[in-house]
């Protein structure tokens, strides 16, 4: 048997061999192609919904404390609200008599008791103190003195 | 973007294409779509199969575009993931198959007198094992190179050439000889050609 001849019977018959491959077969790739490719874009889409949801869950817990809070300390009043009180003003018919009243009468007594106690120094200094000598003794103690200047000369 | 001018483009320029554009590889599948499918359902006895080793060698394909190497062709790369995948398909089923196998005759042999009516693909499925007939449709049904053969059966280049010599032998031993049915019936006699 020819090598050659079996080489080109089966070539021939291979040409010859040619199924058609069934309809659904070639849209089942496309499906399957364009699911792989479906499946690439996928795994963004978990991270999308995670984030989604967090964001959601943050803004209704925000919401809440908001809404439902605890009551704190009670709120300072507003301005408008305080009512001035003013108390009316003493009926003085002479304020500088009524300002005498409040300024004189300490100074006097502290002039007072300042002169009592000058007068009692006083006392006190002229009883330790001996008292100053006459005239007199003085004219001879003068006339001493001269009479001893012209001696002298 | 797949214009009407990727229909002249090659195959491996339509597939460095469709690593940014998805379309081109729809063009690449639509273009191999029946010569994957004869490749399977020759290699492939179960229909079934065939259409689900297809769809995961295009689908495998598709997400493993980057790993594809220009210094082969297309269709060695696209042969290679479907031979693979029909392997694996056929692992789940071998009690199924080797059902199958223990049907067939026990007589190999083909009863009819002249040599270019037989059946030889047919006859050769019968006599040769899966890798020895996947390997001679490659080189003889697909005209793929040894290399290529090589790449796709991932063996060496000598073993595609002694698989394919020994194939061809095994099955010009189970066609009728050329001396005539004499001489056929006079090997049966002496239990060579068996």
């Amino acid at each position: 048997m020819n090598q050659d001849r079996l080489i080109a019977s089966l070539q021939s018959q291979a040409r010859g061999y040619d199924p058609d491959p069934p309809v659904h077969l070639q849209r089942g790739v496309l499906d399957a192609l364009a699911q792989v490719r479906r499946a690439e874009m996928a795994p963004r889409m978990p991270f999308l919904r995670v984030g989604w949801a967090v964001l959601a869950t943050a803004a209704a817990v925000a919401l809440a404390v908001l809404l439902w809070r605890p009551a704190g300390p009670a709120p300072a009043p507003h301005r408008d609200n305080i009512v001035k009180k003013t108390t009316p003003a003493p009926s003085v018919p002479n304020p500088i008599a009524l300002a005498h009243q409040f300024l004189d009468d300490p100074m006097e007594g502290e002039l007072r008791a300042l002169m009592q106690d000058l007068s009692r120094t006083t006392d006190t200094v002229t009883r330790i103190l001996p008292a100053p000598k006459t005239a007199k003794t003085n004219d001879k103690a003068l006339q001493g003195a001269a009479n001893s200047r012209s001696s002298q000369a | 973007m797949v214009t009407d001018t990727s229909n002249s483009l090659t195959d491996e320029a339509l597939a460095a294409e469709a690593l940014t554009d998805p379309r081109a590889f729809n063009q690449l599948a639509q273009r191999h779509h029946r010569r994957l499918f004869r490749f399977l359902s020759r290699t492939s006895s179960n229909p079934a199969d065939v259409e689900d080793a297809m769809q995961q060698a295009f689908v495998k394909a598709y997400t493993k575009l980057h790993q594809f190497n220009p210094k082969f062709r297309f269709t060695t790369w696209l042969f290679t993931i479907a031979l693979r995948e029909l392997r694996v398909l056929s692992r789940r089923a071998t009690t199924a198959m080797s059902i199958d196998h223990a049907a067939e005759p026990a007589d190999r042999r083909p009863q009819r007198d002249s040599f270019e009516s037989v059946d030889l693909w047919g006859q050769a499925k019968r006599v040769l094992n899966r890798q020895q007939f996947t390997t001679l449709w490659l080189r003889y049904g697909e005209d793929l190179p040894p290399r290529d053969i090589a790449r796709v059966m991932r063996r060496p280049r000598v073993w595609v050439s002694v698989t394919i010599h020994r194939a061809c032998a095994i099955l010009r031993d189970a066609l009728p000889a050329d001396d005539g049915p004499a001489m056929n019936s006079q090997r049966e006699a002496t239990g060579v050609a068996s």
